[in-house]
Protein backbone atom coordinates (compact mmCIF):
# COMPACT_ATOMS: atom_id res chain seq x y z
CA UNK A 1 0.00 0.00 0.00
CA UNK A 2 1.32 3.26 -1.03
CA UNK A 3 1.28 6.36 1.60
CA UNK A 4 0.57 9.64 -0.16
CA UNK A 5 1.38 13.19 1.01
CA UNK A 6 -2.23 14.65 -0.65
CA UNK A 7 -2.17 13.25 -3.92
CA UNK A 8 1.91 12.71 -4.34
CA UNK A 9 3.09 9.29 -3.64
CA UNK A 10 5.63 9.31 -0.77
CA UNK A 11 6.53 5.64 0.91
CA UNK A 12 5.26 2.21 -0.20
CA UNK A 13 3.97 0.85 3.79
CA UNK A 14 4.11 -2.99 3.77
CA UNK A 15 0.89 -4.71 3.61
CA UNK A 16 1.78 -7.46 6.19
CA UNK A 17 2.71 -4.52 8.67
CA UNK A 18 -0.75 -3.59 8.01
CA UNK A 19 -2.19 -6.14 8.76
CA UNK A 20 -0.13 -7.70 11.60
CA UNK A 21 -1.15 -4.46 13.59
CA UNK A 22 -4.44 -4.27 12.42
CA UNK A 23 -4.97 -8.07 13.62
CA UNK A 24 -3.15 -7.28 17.42
CA UNK A 25 -6.25 -6.70 18.90
CA UNK A 26 -8.41 -9.09 17.37
CA UNK A 27 -11.26 -8.72 19.18
CA UNK A 28 -11.86 -5.04 17.85
CA UNK A 29 -12.04 -5.87 14.58
CA UNK A 30 -9.96 -2.91 13.12
CA UNK A 31 -8.95 -4.41 9.59
CA UNK A 32 -12.94 -3.94 8.85
CA UNK A 33 -12.73 -0.38 9.30
CA UNK A 34 -14.00 1.41 6.69
CA UNK A 35 -10.40 3.59 6.16
CA UNK A 36 -8.72 0.63 5.72
CA UNK A 37 -10.99 -1.11 3.64
CA UNK A 38 -11.11 1.69 1.34
CA UNK A 39 -7.41 1.79 1.44
CA UNK A 40 -6.73 -1.64 0.93
CA UNK A 41 -9.01 -1.85 -2.38
CA UNK A 42 -7.05 1.51 -3.81
CA UNK A 43 -3.89 0.39 -2.30
CA UNK A 44 -3.28 3.77 -1.07
CA UNK A 45 -3.84 5.89 2.22
CA UNK A 46 -3.28 9.32 2.52
CA UNK A 47 -1.00 10.75 5.58
CA UNK A 48 -3.90 12.66 6.62
CA UNK A 49 -6.17 9.70 6.90
CA UNK A 50 -3.41 7.71 8.77
CA UNK A 51 -3.07 9.91 11.43
CA UNK A 52 -6.96 10.57 11.71
CA UNK A 53 -7.56 7.04 11.72
CA UNK A 54 -4.94 5.90 13.84
CA UNK A 55 -5.76 8.82 16.92
CA UNK A 56 -8.90 6.72 16.71
CA UNK A 57 -8.05 3.63 17.03
CA UNK A 58 -5.27 4.16 19.71
CA UNK A 59 -2.18 3.11 17.91
CA UNK A 60 0.61 5.61 16.77
CA UNK A 61 0.80 6.19 13.15
CA UNK A 62 4.46 5.34 12.80
CA UNK A 63 3.97 2.13 13.34
CA UNK A 64 2.96 1.74 10.70
CA UNK A 65 5.90 2.54 8.84
CA UNK A 66 8.09 0.02 10.56
CA UNK A 67 9.49 -2.91 8.71
CA UNK A 68 7.73 -6.51 9.67
CA UNK A 69 10.80 -7.74 11.38
CA UNK A 70 10.59 -4.17 13.71
CA UNK A 71 7.17 -4.33 13.85
CA UNK A 72 7.33 -7.94 14.96
CA UNK A 73 10.25 -7.12 17.74
CA UNK A 74 7.52 -4.15 19.04
CA UNK A 75 4.79 -6.55 19.47
CA UNK A 76 6.61 -9.38 21.01
CA UNK A 77 7.81 -6.63 23.63
CA UNK A 78 4.58 -5.93 24.11
CA UNK A 79 3.43 -9.71 24.06
CA UNK A 80 6.24 -10.53 26.76
CA UNK A 81 4.98 -7.32 29.38
CA UNK A 82 1.90 -9.07 29.13
CA UNK A 83 3.06 -12.75 30.14
CA UNK A 84 5.67 -11.24 32.62
CA UNK A 85 2.39 -9.36 34.34
CA UNK A 86 -0.24 -12.56 33.23
CA UNK A 87 0.28 -16.44 33.84
CA UNK A 88 0.50 -17.48 29.83
CA UNK A 89 -3.34 -19.43 30.32
CA UNK A 90 -5.20 -16.69 32.17
CA UNK A 91 -4.24 -14.64 28.92
CA UNK A 92 -5.79 -17.36 26.89
CA UNK A 93 -8.33 -17.93 28.78
CA UNK A 94 -10.18 -14.76 29.59
CA UNK A 95 -13.19 -15.76 28.52
CA UNK A 96 -16.49 -15.76 30.20
CA UNK A 97 -18.72 -18.55 29.43
CA UNK A 98 -21.68 -18.17 27.23
CA UNK A 99 -20.73 -14.60 26.32
CA UNK A 100 -18.17 -15.72 23.47
CA UNK A 101 -16.09 -12.64 24.49
CA UNK A 102 -12.69 -12.35 25.67
CA UNK A 103 -11.42 -9.41 28.15
CA UNK A 104 -9.48 -6.59 25.92
CA UNK A 105 -6.27 -7.16 25.52
CA UNK A 106 -6.10 -2.87 24.71
CA UNK A 107 -7.66 -2.70 28.23
CA UNK A 108 -4.58 -4.77 29.74
CA UNK A 109 -1.96 -3.31 27.96
CA UNK A 110 -3.08 -0.09 28.68
CA UNK A 111 -2.93 -0.83 32.63
CA UNK A 112 0.39 -2.42 32.42
CA UNK A 113 1.59 0.66 30.31
CA UNK A 114 0.17 2.81 33.87
CA UNK A 115 1.77 0.44 36.14
CA UNK A 116 5.22 0.48 34.64
CA UNK A 117 5.26 3.92 34.60
CA UNK A 118 4.05 3.75 38.72
CA UNK A 119 6.33 1.50 39.60
CA UNK A 120 9.45 3.88 37.44
CA UNK A 121 8.77 6.15 40.23
CA UNK A 122 9.14 3.95 43.06
CA UNK A 123 12.77 3.35 44.43
CA UNK A 124 13.42 -0.49 44.03
CA UNK A 125 13.18 -1.32 47.48
CA UNK A 126 9.49 -1.03 47.61
CA UNK A 127 7.58 -3.66 47.88
CA UNK A 128 3.28 -4.29 48.77
CA UNK A 129 3.61 -5.95 51.72
CA UNK A 130 -0.19 -7.24 51.43
CA UNK A 131 1.14 -9.80 48.43
CA UNK A 132 1.46 -13.06 49.92
CA UNK A 133 0.20 -12.03 53.35
CA UNK A 134 -2.56 -14.52 53.50
CA UNK A 135 -0.28 -17.55 52.45
CA UNK A 136 -1.27 -20.18 54.98
CA UNK A 137 -4.10 -18.29 56.99
CA UNK A 138 -7.03 -19.65 57.46
CA UNK A 139 -10.28 -18.15 56.56
CA UNK A 140 -11.03 -16.10 59.99
CA UNK A 141 -7.51 -15.39 60.39
CA UNK A 142 -7.46 -13.79 56.14
CA UNK A 143 -10.55 -11.89 56.79
CA UNK A 144 -9.56 -10.29 60.12
CA UNK A 145 -5.89 -9.55 58.52
CA UNK A 146 -7.60 -8.08 55.65
CA UNK A 147 -10.14 -5.77 57.70
CA UNK A 148 -7.01 -4.69 60.37
CA UNK A 149 -4.69 -4.04 57.09
CA UNK A 150 -7.24 -2.36 55.44
CA UNK A 151 -8.32 -0.55 58.27
CA UNK A 152 -11.88 -1.39 57.03
CA UNK A 153 -14.89 -0.18 59.27
CA UNK A 154 -17.02 -3.03 58.40
CA UNK A 155 -19.96 -0.99 60.31
CA UNK A 156 -19.51 1.97 57.88
CA UNK A 157 -19.34 0.59 55.09
CA UNK A 158 -22.40 -1.81 55.26
CA UNK A 159 -24.32 1.48 56.12
CA UNK A 160 -23.44 3.77 53.54
CA UNK A 161 -26.93 4.59 51.66
CA UNK A 162 -26.04 3.11 48.41
CA UNK A 163 -24.05 -0.51 47.43
CA UNK A 164 -21.57 2.14 44.81
CA UNK A 165 -20.64 4.26 48.02
CA UNK A 166 -20.15 1.35 49.92
CA UNK A 167 -17.76 0.40 47.13
CA UNK A 168 -15.83 3.38 46.78
CA UNK A 169 -15.24 3.05 50.43
CA UNK A 170 -13.83 -0.35 49.99
CA UNK A 171 -11.64 0.98 47.00
CA UNK A 172 -9.99 3.93 49.00
CA UNK A 173 -9.31 1.66 51.80
CA UNK A 174 -7.09 -0.85 49.45
CA UNK A 175 -5.71 2.02 47.49
CA UNK A 176 -4.65 4.47 50.96
CA UNK A 177 -4.00 1.74 53.25
CA UNK A 178 -3.57 -1.45 50.96
CA UNK A 179 -0.78 0.63 48.47
CA UNK A 180 -2.76 -1.66 45.39
CA UNK A 181 -4.06 0.71 43.13
CA UNK A 182 -7.72 0.25 41.96
CA UNK A 183 -8.59 0.91 38.41
CA UNK A 184 -11.88 0.90 36.59
CA UNK A 185 -13.29 0.66 33.24
CA UNK A 186 -15.10 4.13 31.85
CA UNK A 187 -16.94 4.89 29.06
CA UNK A 188 -16.81 8.38 28.87
CA UNK A 189 -13.89 10.78 26.91
CA UNK A 190 -12.56 8.61 24.67
CA UNK A 191 -10.71 6.85 27.21
CA UNK A 192 -10.88 3.30 24.97
CA UNK A 193 -10.42 3.38 21.13
CA UNK A 194 -13.33 5.30 19.34
CA UNK A 195 -14.10 2.09 17.34
CA UNK A 196 -17.68 -0.01 16.40
CA UNK A 197 -19.45 -1.57 18.80
CA UNK A 198 -17.12 -0.24 21.47
CA UNK A 199 -18.95 -1.12 24.26
CA UNK A 200 -20.70 -3.82 22.96
CA UNK A 201 -16.79 -5.16 22.51
CA UNK A 202 -15.63 -4.49 26.10
CA UNK A 203 -18.71 -5.30 28.11
CA UNK A 204 -17.69 -8.91 28.68
CA UNK A 205 -14.55 -7.40 30.33
CA UNK A 206 -13.86 -9.70 33.56
CA UNK A 207 -11.98 -7.91 36.65
CA UNK A 208 -8.15 -8.66 37.34
CA UNK A 209 -4.70 -7.95 38.72
CA UNK A 210 -2.13 -7.14 37.33
CA UNK A 211 0.82 -8.39 39.44
CA UNK A 212 3.50 -6.57 40.40
CA UNK A 213 5.71 -6.41 43.51
CA UNK A 214 5.64 -2.85 44.20
CA UNK A 215 2.04 -1.74 43.25
CA UNK A 216 -0.22 -4.53 41.95
CA UNK A 217 -3.05 -3.44 39.88
CA UNK A 218 -6.92 -4.44 40.79
CA UNK A 219 -9.16 -3.82 37.73
CA UNK A 220 -12.38 -4.01 37.57
CA UNK A 221 -15.10 -3.35 34.53
CA UNK A 222 -16.97 -1.18 36.38
CA UNK A 223 -18.99 1.34 33.42
CA UNK A 224 -17.83 -0.89 30.70
CA UNK A 225 -20.09 -4.12 31.64
CA UNK A 226 -23.24 -3.11 32.33
CA UNK A 227 -23.71 -6.94 34.19
CA UNK A 228 -21.27 -5.62 36.81
CA UNK A 229 -23.79 -4.32 39.22
CA UNK A 230 -21.85 -2.54 42.49
CA UNK A 231 -22.89 -5.00 44.60
CA UNK A 232 -21.30 -7.68 42.43
CA UNK A 233 -18.12 -4.98 42.07
CA UNK A 234 -17.98 -5.00 45.65
CA UNK A 235 -17.31 -8.95 45.50
CA UNK A 236 -15.10 -8.76 42.37
CA UNK A 237 -12.93 -6.35 44.11
CA UNK A 238 -12.36 -8.50 47.76
CA UNK A 239 -11.48 -11.61 45.58
CA UNK A 240 -9.11 -9.77 43.35
CA UNK A 241 -7.48 -8.42 46.68
CA UNK A 242 -7.39 -12.09 47.95
CA UNK A 243 -5.89 -13.09 44.67
CA UNK A 244 -2.80 -10.65 45.46
CA UNK A 245 -2.81 -11.85 49.14
CA UNK A 246 -2.57 -15.35 48.35
CA UNK A 247 -0.29 -14.48 45.32
CA UNK A 248 -2.54 -16.72 43.09
CA UNK A 249 -2.19 -14.85 39.71
CA UNK A 250 -2.69 -18.20 37.80
CA UNK A 251 -6.23 -18.04 39.43
CA UNK A 252 -9.12 -17.55 36.58
CA UNK A 253 -12.71 -18.14 37.11
CA UNK A 254 -14.04 -19.38 33.70
CA UNK A 255 -17.24 -20.73 35.38
CA UNK A 256 -18.90 -19.48 38.95
CA UNK A 257 -20.31 -23.08 39.32
CA UNK A 258 -21.56 -24.28 43.11
CA UNK A 259 -20.20 -27.80 41.44
CA UNK A 260 -16.50 -25.93 41.11
CA UNK A 261 -16.55 -23.48 44.50
CA UNK A 262 -17.43 -26.37 46.08
CA UNK A 263 -15.06 -29.18 44.97
CA UNK A 264 -12.11 -26.50 44.44
CA UNK A 265 -9.95 -26.35 47.28
CA UNK A 266 -8.20 -23.33 46.82
CA UNK A 267 -11.22 -21.94 44.98
CA UNK A 268 -13.32 -22.45 48.01
CA UNK A 269 -10.75 -21.21 50.54
CA UNK A 270 -10.68 -17.71 48.75
CA UNK A 271 -14.48 -17.43 47.79
CA UNK A 272 -15.10 -18.43 51.77
CA UNK A 273 -12.69 -15.06 53.00
CA UNK A 274 -14.83 -13.24 50.87
CA UNK A 275 -17.92 -14.90 51.68
CA UNK A 276 -17.37 -14.14 55.71
CA UNK A 277 -16.45 -10.44 55.28
CA UNK A 278 -19.32 -9.28 53.31
CA UNK A 279 -21.93 -11.75 55.28
CA UNK A 280 -20.60 -13.28 57.81
CA UNK A 281 -21.59 -17.24 59.32
CA UNK A 282 -22.51 -15.48 62.33
CA UNK A 283 -25.20 -13.83 60.65
CA UNK A 284 -26.31 -17.09 58.71
CA UNK A 285 -25.38 -19.34 61.22
CA UNK A 286 -28.86 -18.52 63.21
CA UNK A 287 -30.75 -18.50 59.88
CA UNK A 288 -33.43 -21.38 59.63
CA UNK A 289 -33.93 -22.79 55.86
CA UNK A 290 -38.08 -22.29 56.20
CA UNK A 291 -37.48 -18.09 57.26
CA UNK A 292 -34.97 -17.98 53.72
CA UNK A 293 -37.38 -15.92 51.20
CA UNK A 294 -36.78 -13.18 48.71
CA UNK A 295 -37.87 -10.79 51.37
CA UNK A 296 -35.01 -12.42 53.34
CA UNK A 297 -32.29 -12.31 50.68
CA UNK A 298 -33.05 -8.28 49.69
CA UNK A 299 -32.78 -7.83 53.13
CA UNK A 300 -29.42 -9.09 53.63
CA UNK A 301 -28.21 -7.46 50.20
CA UNK A 302 -29.18 -4.04 51.45
CA UNK A 303 -27.58 -4.75 55.03
CA UNK A 304 -24.33 -6.36 53.98
CA UNK A 305 -23.74 -5.07 50.26
CA UNK A 306 -23.56 -8.44 48.88
CA UNK A 307 -25.34 -9.27 45.80
CA UNK A 308 -28.82 -11.16 45.79
CA UNK A 309 -26.92 -14.26 43.76
CA UNK A 310 -24.01 -14.05 45.81
CA UNK A 311 -26.19 -14.45 49.32
CA UNK A 312 -27.96 -17.63 47.90
CA UNK A 313 -24.77 -19.10 46.60
CA UNK A 314 -23.25 -19.02 50.23
CA UNK A 315 -26.14 -19.99 52.03
CA UNK A 316 -25.88 -22.98 49.93
CA UNK A 317 -22.74 -23.67 50.43
CA UNK A 318 -22.91 -23.12 54.11
CA UNK A 319 -26.10 -25.92 53.73
CA UNK A 320 -28.74 -23.62 54.64
CA UNK A 321 -30.60 -24.10 51.35
CA UNK A 322 -30.35 -26.81 49.01
CA UNK A 323 -30.46 -26.34 44.70
CA UNK A 324 -33.81 -26.59 44.67
CA UNK A 325 -34.61 -23.51 47.59
CA UNK A 326 -31.66 -21.62 45.44
CA UNK A 327 -33.11 -22.20 42.34
CA UNK A 328 -36.78 -21.50 43.57
CA UNK A 329 -35.76 -17.92 44.48
CA UNK A 330 -33.03 -16.90 41.92
CA UNK A 331 -34.69 -13.72 40.17
CA UNK A 332 -35.04 -14.41 36.46
CA UNK A 333 -31.33 -12.98 34.51
CA UNK A 334 -32.65 -9.51 32.69
CA UNK A 335 -30.49 -8.86 29.72
CA UNK A 336 -28.38 -6.25 30.79
CA UNK A 337 -28.96 -3.22 28.70
CA UNK A 338 -26.37 -1.29 27.02
CA UNK A 339 -28.95 1.63 26.57
CA UNK A 340 -29.67 2.54 29.98
CA UNK A 341 -26.05 2.53 30.74
CA UNK A 342 -25.04 4.78 27.65
CA UNK A 343 -27.93 6.94 29.17
CA UNK A 344 -26.65 6.98 32.99
CA UNK A 345 -22.63 7.74 31.92
CA UNK A 346 -24.06 10.71 29.42
CA UNK A 347 -23.00 12.46 32.48
CA UNK A 348 -19.85 14.09 30.20
CA UNK A 349 -17.55 13.95 33.36
CA UNK A 350 -14.52 16.27 33.28
CA UNK A 351 -11.51 14.30 31.57
CA UNK A 352 -9.64 14.24 34.40
CA UNK A 353 -12.66 12.67 36.42
CA UNK A 354 -12.05 9.72 33.57
CA UNK A 355 -8.86 9.60 33.75
CA UNK A 356 -8.54 9.18 37.45
CA UNK A 357 -10.96 6.08 37.63
CA UNK A 358 -9.55 4.44 34.19
CA UNK A 359 -5.78 4.86 35.87
CA UNK A 360 -6.55 4.60 39.98
CA UNK A 361 -6.18 6.98 42.69
CA UNK A 362 -2.21 5.71 43.16
CA UNK A 363 -1.25 5.70 39.21
CA UNK A 364 -3.06 9.00 38.90
CA UNK A 365 -1.41 11.47 41.70
CA UNK A 366 2.02 9.62 40.51
CA UNK A 367 1.55 10.68 36.92
CA UNK A 368 0.02 14.56 37.84
CA UNK A 369 3.19 15.11 40.34
CA UNK A 370 5.70 13.99 36.81
CA UNK A 371 3.81 16.43 34.93
CA UNK A 372 3.69 18.91 37.32
CA UNK A 373 7.57 18.68 38.42
CA UNK A 374 8.10 18.45 34.28
CA UNK A 375 9.71 15.00 34.79
CA UNK A 376 7.59 13.85 32.20
CA UNK A 377 6.73 14.90 28.34
CA UNK A 378 3.52 15.86 27.90
CA UNK A 379 3.30 13.05 25.17
CA UNK A 380 4.49 10.49 27.08
CA UNK A 381 2.29 11.64 29.85
CA UNK A 382 -0.94 11.77 27.49
CA UNK A 383 0.34 8.19 26.04
CA UNK A 384 -0.44 6.73 29.98
CA UNK A 385 -3.41 8.32 30.75
CA UNK A 386 -5.32 8.84 27.13
CA UNK A 387 -3.58 5.76 25.52
CA UNK A 388 -3.01 8.69 22.58
CA UNK A 389 -2.33 11.87 21.93
CA UNK A 390 -4.94 14.14 22.83
CA UNK A 391 -3.90 17.72 22.49
CA UNK A 392 -8.08 18.73 22.53
CA UNK A 393 -8.45 17.32 26.07
CA UNK A 394 -4.74 17.77 26.93
CA UNK A 395 -5.44 21.50 28.45
CA UNK A 396 -8.15 20.65 30.06
CA UNK A 397 -7.10 18.23 31.87
CA UNK A 398 -3.77 20.20 33.19
CA UNK A 399 -6.10 23.14 34.09
CA UNK A 400 -7.67 20.21 37.15
CA UNK A 401 -4.02 19.09 38.20
CA UNK B 1 18.52 26.78 10.45
CA UNK B 2 18.47 25.75 14.26
CA UNK B 3 16.36 22.91 15.56
CA UNK B 4 15.77 22.61 19.13
CA UNK B 5 15.20 18.84 21.04
CA UNK B 6 12.99 18.78 24.08
CA UNK B 7 15.40 17.64 26.38
CA UNK B 8 17.29 21.42 25.75
CA UNK B 9 13.79 23.23 25.83
CA UNK B 10 12.83 21.59 29.46
CA UNK B 11 16.25 22.85 30.66
CA UNK B 12 15.74 26.01 29.73
CA UNK B 13 12.41 26.54 30.50
CA UNK B 14 13.44 25.32 34.44
CA UNK B 15 16.29 28.15 34.24
CA UNK B 16 18.89 25.75 34.03
CA UNK B 17 20.54 26.80 31.05
CA UNK B 18 20.70 29.65 28.93
CA UNK B 19 19.64 30.15 24.70
CA UNK B 20 20.01 33.15 22.67
CA UNK B 21 16.55 34.49 22.47
CA UNK B 22 16.75 36.34 18.72
CA UNK B 23 17.29 32.76 17.86
CA UNK B 24 14.64 31.06 15.64
CA UNK B 25 14.02 27.59 16.06
CA UNK B 26 12.50 25.11 13.93
CA UNK B 27 10.37 22.54 15.36
CA UNK B 28 8.50 18.94 14.07
CA UNK B 29 5.31 17.76 14.18
CA UNK B 30 6.53 14.76 16.86
CA UNK B 31 8.61 17.93 18.56
CA UNK B 32 5.83 19.91 19.08
CA UNK B 33 4.06 16.81 20.05
CA UNK B 34 6.91 16.82 23.04
CA UNK B 35 6.69 20.26 23.51
CA UNK B 36 3.64 21.65 23.29
CA UNK B 37 2.59 23.38 26.47
CA UNK B 38 5.82 21.47 28.08
CA UNK B 39 4.59 20.70 31.89
CA UNK B 40 2.72 24.21 31.88
CA UNK B 41 2.00 23.72 35.08
CA UNK B 42 3.82 26.84 36.25
CA UNK B 43 3.54 30.41 35.05
CA UNK B 44 7.30 31.29 35.23
CA UNK B 45 7.86 28.08 33.02
CA UNK B 46 5.30 28.79 30.67
CA UNK B 47 6.57 32.41 30.06
CA UNK B 48 10.26 31.04 29.29
CA UNK B 49 8.84 28.94 26.78
CA UNK B 50 6.94 32.02 25.11
CA UNK B 51 9.81 34.13 25.00
CA UNK B 52 11.22 31.94 21.76
CA UNK B 53 11.09 32.13 18.25
CA UNK B 54 9.55 28.91 17.18
CA UNK B 55 8.45 28.19 13.65
CA UNK B 56 7.22 24.87 12.40
CA UNK B 57 9.19 23.15 9.19
CA UNK B 58 6.58 21.77 7.53
CA UNK B 59 5.23 25.30 7.15
CA UNK B 60 9.07 26.33 5.31
CA UNK B 61 8.82 26.60 1.45
CA UNK B 62 11.17 23.85 1.12
CA UNK B 63 9.49 21.49 3.14
CA UNK B 64 8.23 18.33 1.16
CA UNK B 65 6.11 15.70 3.40
CA UNK B 66 5.88 13.20 0.63
CA UNK B 67 9.82 13.05 1.14
CA UNK B 68 10.24 13.70 4.64
CA UNK B 69 7.82 10.12 5.43
CA UNK B 70 10.54 8.65 3.09
CA UNK B 71 12.91 9.54 4.97
CA UNK B 72 11.14 9.38 8.17
CA UNK B 73 10.30 5.37 7.63
CA UNK B 74 14.08 4.84 6.43
CA UNK B 75 15.23 6.04 9.89
CA UNK B 76 12.26 4.75 11.92
CA UNK B 77 13.62 1.59 11.12
CA UNK B 78 17.50 1.99 10.95
CA UNK B 79 17.54 3.69 14.09
CA UNK B 80 14.82 1.87 15.87
CA UNK B 81 16.92 1.13 18.95
CA UNK B 82 16.22 5.03 19.99
CA UNK B 83 12.26 4.80 19.28
CA UNK B 84 9.91 3.33 22.07
CA UNK B 85 6.34 2.97 21.15
CA UNK B 86 5.63 1.46 24.42
CA UNK B 87 7.04 4.83 26.43
CA UNK B 88 6.47 7.00 23.11
CA UNK B 89 10.19 7.97 23.10
CA UNK B 90 12.08 8.53 20.47
CA UNK B 91 9.52 9.76 18.00
CA UNK B 92 10.72 13.39 17.81
CA UNK B 93 14.58 12.08 17.05
CA UNK B 94 13.05 10.12 14.23
CA UNK B 95 11.89 13.20 13.14
CA UNK B 96 14.89 15.53 13.24
CA UNK B 97 16.60 12.83 11.23
CA UNK B 98 13.63 12.97 8.61
CA UNK B 99 14.14 16.48 8.12
CA UNK B 100 17.44 16.81 8.19
CA UNK B 101 17.59 14.26 5.59
CA UNK B 102 15.54 15.77 3.25
CA UNK B 103 17.45 19.38 4.07
CA UNK B 104 21.49 18.07 3.02
CA UNK B 105 20.05 15.34 0.28
CA UNK B 106 17.30 17.71 -1.32
CA UNK B 107 15.71 15.96 -4.60
CA UNK B 108 15.22 19.27 -6.00
CA UNK B 109 18.21 21.81 -5.49
CA UNK B 110 16.89 24.13 -6.57
CA UNK B 111 14.54 24.74 -3.75
CA UNK B 112 16.79 24.39 -0.92
CA UNK B 113 20.20 26.23 -0.24
CA UNK B 114 21.90 23.09 0.43
CA UNK B 115 24.99 25.81 2.06
CA UNK B 116 22.33 26.98 4.27
CA UNK B 117 24.16 25.74 8.14
CA UNK B 118 22.18 22.93 10.27
CA UNK B 119 22.60 23.09 13.76
CA UNK B 120 20.79 20.65 16.10
CA UNK B 121 20.87 21.67 20.13
CA UNK B 122 20.52 18.40 21.76
CA UNK B 123 21.67 16.58 24.83
CA UNK B 124 20.52 13.55 23.99
CA UNK B 125 23.39 10.97 23.50
CA UNK B 126 21.56 8.23 21.21
CA UNK B 127 20.04 11.00 18.93
CA UNK B 128 23.98 12.91 19.07
CA UNK B 129 24.93 9.34 17.82
CA UNK B 130 22.80 8.67 15.11
CA UNK B 131 23.22 12.15 13.52
CA UNK B 132 26.72 11.68 13.19
CA UNK B 133 26.53 8.89 11.84
CA UNK B 134 24.06 10.09 8.93
CA UNK B 135 25.64 13.66 8.86
CA UNK B 136 28.90 14.12 9.97
CA UNK B 137 30.47 17.24 8.60
CA UNK B 138 27.50 18.24 6.96
CA UNK B 139 25.59 19.53 9.89
CA UNK B 140 26.85 21.19 13.73
CA UNK B 141 25.75 19.58 16.66
CA UNK B 142 25.26 21.51 19.98
CA UNK B 143 25.16 20.53 23.59
CA UNK B 144 24.38 23.55 26.25
CA UNK B 145 23.73 21.40 28.74
CA UNK B 146 27.31 19.94 28.57
CA UNK B 147 29.24 23.47 27.85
Amino acid sequence: MILKSGIISSVELDNRVIETLLNFYPEEKLSEHKVFKNAFSKGSITFNELKDISEKIHLPWQMFLLNLNNLKKELENIEANRLDKFPKNLLVIHKRKGKGEITSKRIIDRQIRIQSFVTSQLPDSFVCNFSGSLKSKNVQDAVNYIINYLSIDLEHFRTRDSAEKSKNYLIEKVQSQGNINVSQGVRTNGILPEIKNTFELFKSTSGFVVKDKKIPFIFLPSEINPDENHFRQIYTLLYLLVVIGMEEYSHAIESYSFKKVKDDKKFRHMNDIVSEILLPRSVTDNLATEDINKNLVNRLKEQYKISYTAILFVLRLRKKIDKDIQESLTLPQKEPSLFIEVKKWFAHPHISTSVKKFCGDIAFNKVNTAIKNNAIYPNQAQMIIFGRFRKDKWNDYKTKI
Amino acid sequence: MKIIDTNILNKFAKGEILLDLSEEFYLTEDLRNEIDNLGSISSEYDTKIKSMKFSNIEDYHYFNEAIYLENYKKFINKHNKIVSFYGLKGLADISILACIEMMVKPTNPTLFDTNRSIEVSTHDSNLKDALKEEFDGKITINDPIKQ
